[in-house]
């Protein structure tokens, strides 16, 4: 006869999902217990088979039900024991492939490439290593002129030189181009001077505007312009003095009013210092003459700055060394991850 | 040019301050870069008075004093040997800076006695260089303990303001002092005013005669003698007013022609008369020629460089420094004074070569007024008879003095023209005449006639700097630059290069700049190195033809600090030749150590050739172009790259660049060790025209509903064979093969020596339909079979 209750209280007491098998197997399986009484039903006369026929589907009905629902139970208690067994310390981080950063210099000439490109300007690129009529005649500076020991420049044997100013890039252009011509230039310039705040290659950024109709004050309101875009501030007072560049007449320095405070630049009409930012001026007749472009016609204005200078009045770099030493701890520091593309749109920095 | 105050005020009627005179001179052009004002540390020092005095019990020379500082009686111990009772000087209180060395006054205990202040010089005030003993208010000034000691010093020094001013080359009329009054005197800052100059005509004829061989170099060169004159120290004033802008003061026949030179840019030079032997001439050198000048060094001349002469030899070098041989000592009794004009580009030439900086060349080589040769001479000589006394010579004149001025013809449009500001001819007219010039008003045009000492005024566009420079360029409108279209500022090519360190950013490398120029010894490729003529240092003599060097620098100085991993690179031109336009903007990455630090989870891996390889095809990608189509050669490598581990990559069968592992032995030459370094170089300019397509529309997508079918080849090769020619060569066996990959390579014992198996991954992508079993094994059989051609044997399972 099944115990039924037996069988009952050992599916109860089963403790693993291969334990409630085993017991279905004896009972269920194709020698077990109850398949075994179930075939021997043919045996019996219709009326007992009737009756205990019946009573054993019950029973099978009922142990069935009980095995799904231990099933269920103890398939639970496994997976969560072997969960609880997988168990990792949410609090530990995996290194990721290490990051690379964007230099301030990169940085600071996408910047100014969004802001020339909304007005208009196009660019233009030009050699480092240039003649003596590029970087210097051309730009009404010929020999003898005293204008050249203003910057101590780097020769080669055959007389050419490393350029001492990207203004050579503007004679190249306007001698292919001619007038009108509206470029910026940025590139590396060479001059041999070294301290603290001065390094044998540097960067410029240069801007060329000759057409017909340009004058002193569109010089004066395109770096304006640009210095409040670039600085990102509306406050920003600024002063024009006169100088000299023999490439420019007039020629102007332009300052910021701004402090310096434990290194950091706050520019503002409450600065107490002006702080020189670039040099301009209207292009010399004798510079669009070299290029065979009549100044009675055409004229217009250039100015340039140090990138790295602007670099560091922006972001509050100390030392314009640090630039080129290749030191990762400085380049991650001063640096700019590589999915911070500036633009007019989004703003030119992440503050 | 450093000048003082009380110097402008020579020739400037003003009440301006000091700090309005320089702001003044910025905004005028004349760029000042330090400001001195004596006054300014001396505003917290007071009076004290010596009440009592003693000797020091433990030394020689000090004293003990008692000091009234008007609140109290203090203790000084003090080494002046001027010290008495009742004499009021100058009283520093312990935490006054003293102005000389700019040190903090403690109070202190000199052997044993306390000291509470310091009764000061002259020199520790800053007011002189006198520093034997302490200052004593003479009797007639009022002064009382506790009084504050700027007023009264004030009215026994010149407590003066001294300016540091960056003269422009164009204006070497600045570097005069009367030049910078005139000019303040223009913009309104005070009123010009000028000295007679007395005409003197000379006692007697000058004995020494004059034989200018060059005329039209040596333009102007007049002499005098003045004879029985007594050479001394200088009188106070001259003393003080060289002294005080750091010029030496030497005797008073130097220290006249100096200060002549610095009040009124007129260089001039004295010969002891008596050290001349007969007549002088001037004319070009004779290469070789030594000369020995007052600096006491002895140059070697060449031919073209100006020099006077007598009977002994060359005795001046024009213009530039006169010769120690015929200089002027305290004994002179004769003095021969020359004032003359030189050829600017001749002098700056010769000073240039060889290397002499003096105050005379610098303004000769400038361009000095060509007028003032006679007048300099008659105010140095008034200076020499007040001071040595004597009498002199008539005027000896040579040259040909051909500076004529031009007159410059003024259309008054033009400044609206080019300033974009209106100006009246008024205004114009004005500002002209204050700055010297002489104008004659034509109605639409001024015919201006310039100063003879504003040399750089020659043309049209010069007055019209001058006038908005004098208007005040404060005054200037301001107009914005529009763009007239909206166009991308970038050309293709820059566009794609804008991109370039963002997409190595991204690929884990950090961007570094470097000098363009390299120590010779390394670079890689030895052979025509680009040499600097003046190299700033030794270790940056050449022009580089390879960043790599540098980013093995770089990688070596973060290896020093313990900073491993170092991903580096670098977009800047190298150079391969010595012209313009012989450079190659290039890429450059090197990737050292590990892909990541090492950490619990042991996913790092060394950084190895194919990572780069990967960086390679990025940026080929960015340029659109195909990777497939890149060709790899591995013989006639660089020889710091591993050959076993390296190529040159190849487009349209030119070389665009290289990349693999840096070779062991150049790892040592550049100190890294313990560690493995790949790299990759790409020379952007080598890379074809950037080939894209005429219309931003993206061509038609087609999608495939059929089941893509995979299949796993295993090949037994020879050990040589390449794996791009496994792949390209099982792609051709049907237009179906959308992608072959290789997924194991295996060498060892189950395999002959010198053979290796390659397993492959074919995924066949039907095209119009599906595949029958038999198209399939059709297909299967091509791809054994072109295996097959290139020496691969299907592998037994």
């Amino acid at each position: 006869m099944i115990d039924k209750a037996k069988i009952i209280n050992d599916i109860q007491n089963a403790t693993t999902t291969q334990e409630l098998e085993n017991i279905k197997v004896a009972i269920l399986g194709k020698n077990g217990i109850l398949t075994s009484a179930l075939k021997d039903l043919s045996k019996l006369s219709p009326e007992e088979k009737k009756t205990t026929g019946a009573a054993l589907n019950n029973i099978k009905e009922e142990i069935l039900t009980t095995l799904e629902n231990k099933k269920s139970t103890l398939e639970l208690a496994e997976i969560n024991a072997k969960l609880l067994n997988d168990k990792i310390d949410i609090t530990l981080n995996k290194q990721e492939n290490h990051k690379g950063y964007i230099h301030p210099l990169t940085k600071v000439k996408e910047e100014l490439i969004q802001i020339f490109a909304s007005m208009g300007f196009k660019m233009a690129s030009g050699p480092d290593i240039e003649d003596d009529f590029h970087n210097f005649t051309a730009l009404n500076t010929p020999e003898g002129h005293p204008a050249r020991s203003m910057q101590d420049t780097f020769f080669l044997p055959n007389g050419n030189l490393l350029r001492s100013q990207t203004s050579t890039v503007q004679i190249r252009e306007m001698e292919r181009v001619g007038a009108p011509v509206k470029i910026i230039t940025m590139g590396r310039v060479y001059r041999s001077d070294w301290d603290a705040t001065h390094t044998p290659m540097f960067h410029q950024i240069e801007g060329l505007y000759i057409d017909k109709g340009i004058t002193m004050a569109h010089l004066k309101g395109c770096l304006i312009d640009f210095l409040k875009a670039f600085f990102e501030t509306d406050d920003i007072p600024t002063q024009f003095r006169p100088h000299f560049f023999p490439f420019t007449e007039p020629s102007a320095e332009m300052d910021i009013r701004c402090t310096f405070a434990n290194g950091e630049l706050k520019i503002g009409s409450n600065g107490t210092r002006w702080l020189e930012i670039l040099g301009c001026g209207m292009v010399h007749p004798n510079v669009l003459k070299s290029v065979g472009i009549n100044p009675e016609v055409y004229q217009g204005f250039a100015f340039g700055t140090g990138i790295e200078r602007i670099a560091m009045l922006k972001y509050g770099i100390p030392d314009a060394r640090k630039f080129y030493e290749t030191d990762t701890r400085w380049l991650s520091h001063y640096g700019f991850v590589s999915d911070d593309f500036p633009s007019i749109a989004t703003g030119l920095s992440r503050k | 040019m450093r000048f003082t105050l009380n110097q402008i005020k020579k020739y400037l009627k003003t009440n301006k301050t000091g700090k309005e005179i320089e702001t003044a001179l910025t905004m005028l052009g004349l760029e000042i870069e330090e400001r001195i004002d004596m006054a300014e540390p001396l505003k917290d020092f007071i009076i004290g008075e010596i009440v009592e005095c003693e000797d020091h019990p433990d030394s020689d020379h000090l004293h003990v004093l008692k000091v009234n500082n008007g609140t109290e009686i203090v203790d000084v111990v003090c080494g002046a040997h001027n010290v008495k009772v009742g004499l009021k000087g100058v009283f520093a209180r312990p935490g006054n800076i003293i102005p000389y060395d700019g040190s903090k006054l403690k109070k202190g205990v000199i052997r044993g006695k306390a000291s509470n202040g310091m009764m000061c010089s002259v020199r520790e005030l800053k007011l002189g260089t006198d520093h034997d003993g302490i200052i004593e208010i003479p009797e007639n000034i009022k002064a009382d303990a506790g009084d504050e000691a700027l007023p009264i010093l004030s009215q026994i020094y010149d407590i003066d303001v001294i300016y540091d001013a960056e003269v422009t080359p164009n204006r070497p009329d600045y570097l005069g002092i009367r030049g910078i009054a005139r000019d303040l005197s223009a913009g309104g800052y005070g009123e010009f005013i000028d000295e007679d100059i007395e005409d003197i005509k000379g006692d007697f004829e000058n004995p020494i005669k004059v034989n200018n061989e060059i005329p039209d170099i040596a333009n102007q060169f007049d002499i005098r003698y003045i004879k029985d004159v007594k050479n001394t120290e200088s009188p106070k004033w001259l003393k003080n007013n060289l002294e005080i802008v750091d010029m030496k003061s030497i005797s008073s026949l130097v220290d006249i022609t100096n200060y002549v030179l610095l009040d009124r840019c007129r260089p001039l030079h004295v010969f002891d008369a008596d050290k001349i032997k007969g007549n002088l001439t001037i004319n070009f050198a004779t290469k070789g020629e030594k000369f020995t000048a007052l600096d006491g060094n002895t140059y070697e001349l060449e031919d073209g460089d100006i020099v006077i002469s007598d009977d002994n030899g060359i005795q001046s070098l024009a213009g530039i420094m006169g010769g120690l041989d015929s200089s002027c000592t305290l004994e002179t009794k004769n003095v021969l004074l020359e004032s003359a004009y030189f050829d600017p580009l001749t002098i700056r030439k010769t000073a240039k070569r060889l290397g002499i900086e003096s105050d005379s060349k610098y303004r000769f080589e400038r361009g000095i007024d060509p007028d003032c040769t006679i007048w300099g001479m008659n105010y140095a000589t008034k200076l020499i008879l007040d001071i040595c006394g004597g009498s002199a010579s008539s005027i000896t004149k040579t040259g040909n003095n051909d500076k004529t001025i031009k007159d410059i013809e003024f259309p008054v449009s033009y400044f609206k023209q080019r300033i974009g500001l209106d100006m009246s001819s008024n205004t114009m007219i004005d500002i002209l005449t204050k700055l010297g010039c002489k104008v004659k008003d034509n109605g639409e045009t001024l015919l201006i006639t310039p100063p003879s000492y504003r040399g750089d005024l020659t043309e049209k566009h010069d007055i019209t700097e001058e006038l908005i420079r004098i208007y005040g360029y404060d005054k200037l409108p301001s107009e914005s630059v529009k763009a007239k279209e909206i166009k991308p500022l970038l050309n293709e090519k820059e566009q794609r290069v804008y991109i370039l360190p963002h997409l190595m950013a991204m690929r884990g490398l950090t961007e570094v700049y470097t000098w363009s120029f390299m120590k010779d010894d390394k670079e890689f490729d030895k052979t025509n190195p680009i040499k600097l003529l003046n190299p700033i240092t030794n270790d940056l003599n050449v022009m580089r033809k390879s960043i790599i060097p540098n980013l093995l620098d770089g990688i070596h100085t973060n290896l020093v600090r313990s900073i491993e991993n170092s991903n580096l690179f670098e977009l800047a031109p190298v150079f391969y030749g010595d012209k313009p336009n012989e450079q190659y903007l290039t890429i450059s990455g090197v990737r050292e150590g590990k892909n990541k630090i090492d950490d619990w989870s042991k996913d790092a891996k060394s950084v190895d050739v194919y990572d780069v390889k990967n960086d390679v095809f990025a940026i080929c990608e960015l340029f659109n172009i195909d990777r497939d189509k890149l060709r790899y050669e591995t013989e006639n490598l660089p020889s710091y790259l591993n050959p076993y581990k390296s190529a040159g990559i190849f487009y349209a069968n030119k070389i665009i660049g290289y990349f693999g592992e840096i070779h062991p032995l150049t790892l040592k030459k550049f100190g890294i060790k313990n560690t493995n370094v790949v790299c990759f170089e790409i020379n952007l300019d080598l890379l074809p025209e950037l080939k894209t397509k005429p219309t931003t529309s993206k061509k038609k997508l087609e999608l495939s509903d059929l089941q893509p079918i995979s299949r796993d080849f295993a090949f037994i090769f020879d050990e040589e064979i390449k794996g791009q020619d496994i792949i390209k060569s099982v792609k051709k066996a049907s237009s179906e093969i959308s992608s072959v990959y290789i997924f194991d390579i295996y060498k060892g014992d189950k395999l002959e020596a010198n053979k290796k198996s390659i397993a492959l991954n074919v995924n066949i992508v039907p095209i119009e339909k599906t595949l029958s079993d038999e198209e399939i094994q059709n297909i299967s059989n091509k791809i054994i079979e072109n295996v097959k051609s290139l020496g691969g044997e299907l592998r037994d399972k």
